[in-house]
């Protein structure tokens, strides 16, 4: 019995990561997706944030890893319904289900961006929280200048759009809370990793609109003395 | 029974081999086992071999690249190196390569001439891979042609879509709306880490203060730019250091 055990060991290959891909998945599409696993998975921090550590816990790969396949437990491939989707989740279909479109290996985003995307995507997963849907942006929606916030694409005011969040543990606040820490705490990223996790984690911030939210997260992550005040 | 026990053992062994032969040729193949020598062949700045350089895509900034003597119109082989290693992380994609803090990590001005062409060979498309070489080249800033470079990135016509720069005529849901924020950095990435290389530059105390004329000079060349974010984090940071110039 226990030789029997021993081989059987040998012979099932120990898998990586606990959830599956689709057959399918394109190979390039899946090997890109291990390979930014496999690096945020193996991340190392120096320290963390409270609510970092609320969300995630503290700075490790270990913990990211978990925290992605606690809600996620198979990739498949869908446009999301628009050509310029990245990947995306349908609760209604399949709540613990992401998907991911061919530009996740077309489009040249950084690395910390593509991941970015995809733990926004996983935090949409949580049923309990009913998918931790995005608020409606206020309206006037302004930025730090006084100008209105607009679409990229279309020009439109983003005013009164669901692309918002008032909780700092929403998809754009968890996410951002996480690319911050990484900035400030991961000890196994180079430079140009830690700059674009901060490049990425201030722009979100500016979609997280309710007062107590933003003043969480400035405490929790961002200087007294900063020279701009939203960041302060 | 004995025989059995063989059996297991025998068959235990093989499936240890082909488990053991999968798992080097997968690591054979892995993008990360690319670079194990490179740092040994990184010589000094002088090398007896030189290869042609390669012309600068036409739009690009060409009147940044100076005329140089006939000798010094060629690679130098720790260039071509360099540059060697960072097509290897391009198409690896794996941006926390640590040869970016390490070979790539100082920059001569014959290296950053080198790695300003590169950027002009690169489709505009090509964020990430731009945005890289104006990060690079942003960690080695020493002389004009650095923050005239800078400059020249900060004053490109905006990218409108990943898929393609020039923009498409595909439609756009409120569902994309979402979607946007990360976009759009992504979009000027290029520009946005040209700002923040001139942020950290005026951030600077007690300093280079040619360093930080030339950093507050090339940041004005984004004040009037086309893209949203590019012009608001622009206005930002010259509102921010004003009262430094």
């Amino acid at each position: 019995m226990r030789v029997i055990y021993t081989i059987l060991c040998f012979l099932v290959p120990a898998s990586a990561f606990a959830y599956t891909f689709d057959n399918d998945v394109p190979a390039g599409v899946k090997k890109q997706m291990l390979d930014d696993m496999a690096f945020v998975t193996q991340i190392q921090g120096s320290g963390s944030s409270g609510l970092h550590q609320q969300i995630f816990g503290s700075v490790a790969g270990a913990n990211y890893g978990k925290f992605f396949e606690n809600r996620v437990t198979a990739i498949g491939m869908d446009s999301c319904g628009s050509d310029k989707a990245v990947a995306c989740v349908i609760p209604y279909y399949n709540p613990s289900k992401m998907w991911l479109t061919q530009n996740y290996v077309k489009f040249s985003h950084p690395q910390i961006a593509r991941m970015m995307v995809v733990f926004h995507e996983a935090r949409h997963t949580e049923s309990k929280n009913r998918n931790f849907p995005h608020a409606n942006c206020p309206v006037p929606f302004r930025d730090a200048n006084g100008k209105d916030m607009k679409s990229i694409w279309t020009g439109a005011d983003l005013a009164g759009e669901p692309a918002c969040d008032v909780t700092p543990f929403g998809s754009y606040g968890s996410s951002m809370i996480m690319q911050k820490n990484i900035q400030k705490f991961c000890s196994s990223c180079n430079e140009k990793v830690r700059m674009d996790a901060g490049i990425y984690a201030d722009d979100q911030f500016k979609r997280v609109i309710d007062a107590k939210a933003i003043d969480a997260i400035r405490k929790d992550l961002y200087t007294r003395y900063h020279r701009n005040p939203r960041l302060r | 029974m004995k025989y059995l026990k063989r059996a297991a053992l025998g068959v235990a062994a093989l499936s240890f081999v082909a488990i053991m032969y999968w798992w080097v040729l997968t690591r054979q193949t892995s993008p990360r086992q690319l670079h194990s020598n490179s740092s040994e062949r990184i010589m000094g700045e002088s090398s007896q071999e030189h290869t042609p350089l390669v012309r600068p895509s036409p739009g690009f900034g060409v009147g940044i690249v100076e005329k140089t003597p006939s000798q010094e119109n060629f690679l130098r082989s720790a260039d071509r190196q360099r540059l060697s290693i960072l097509s290897e992380i391009f198409e690896s994609k794996n941006d926390n390569d640590p040869r970016i803090d390490r070979e790539l990590k100082v920059l001569d001005a014959m290296a950053k001439k080198a790695f300003r062409l590169k950027y002009g060979e690169l489709q505009s498309e090509k964020r990430n891979e731009r945005g890289t070489i104006v990060f690079l080249i942003g960690r080695n800033l020493t002389n004009q042609a650095d923050f005239d470079f800078l400059c020249e990135v900060l004053r490109e016509p905006p990218c409108y879509s990943l898929a393609n720069c020039q923009g498409d005529a595909s439609s756009v849901s409120k569902e994309d709306f979402h979607r946007e924020s990360g976009e759009e950095v992504t979009l000027a990435y290029p520009q946005m880490v040209a700002l923040n290389v001139l942020e950290r530059t005026l951030e600077e105390d007690g300093v280079n203060v040619d360093r930080q004329r030339m950093a507050w000079g090339a940041l004005q060349c984004a004040k009037d730019s086309r893209s949203g974010i590019v012009q608001k984090k622009a206005e930002e940071l010259i509102r921010d250091f004003s009262g430094k110039f």
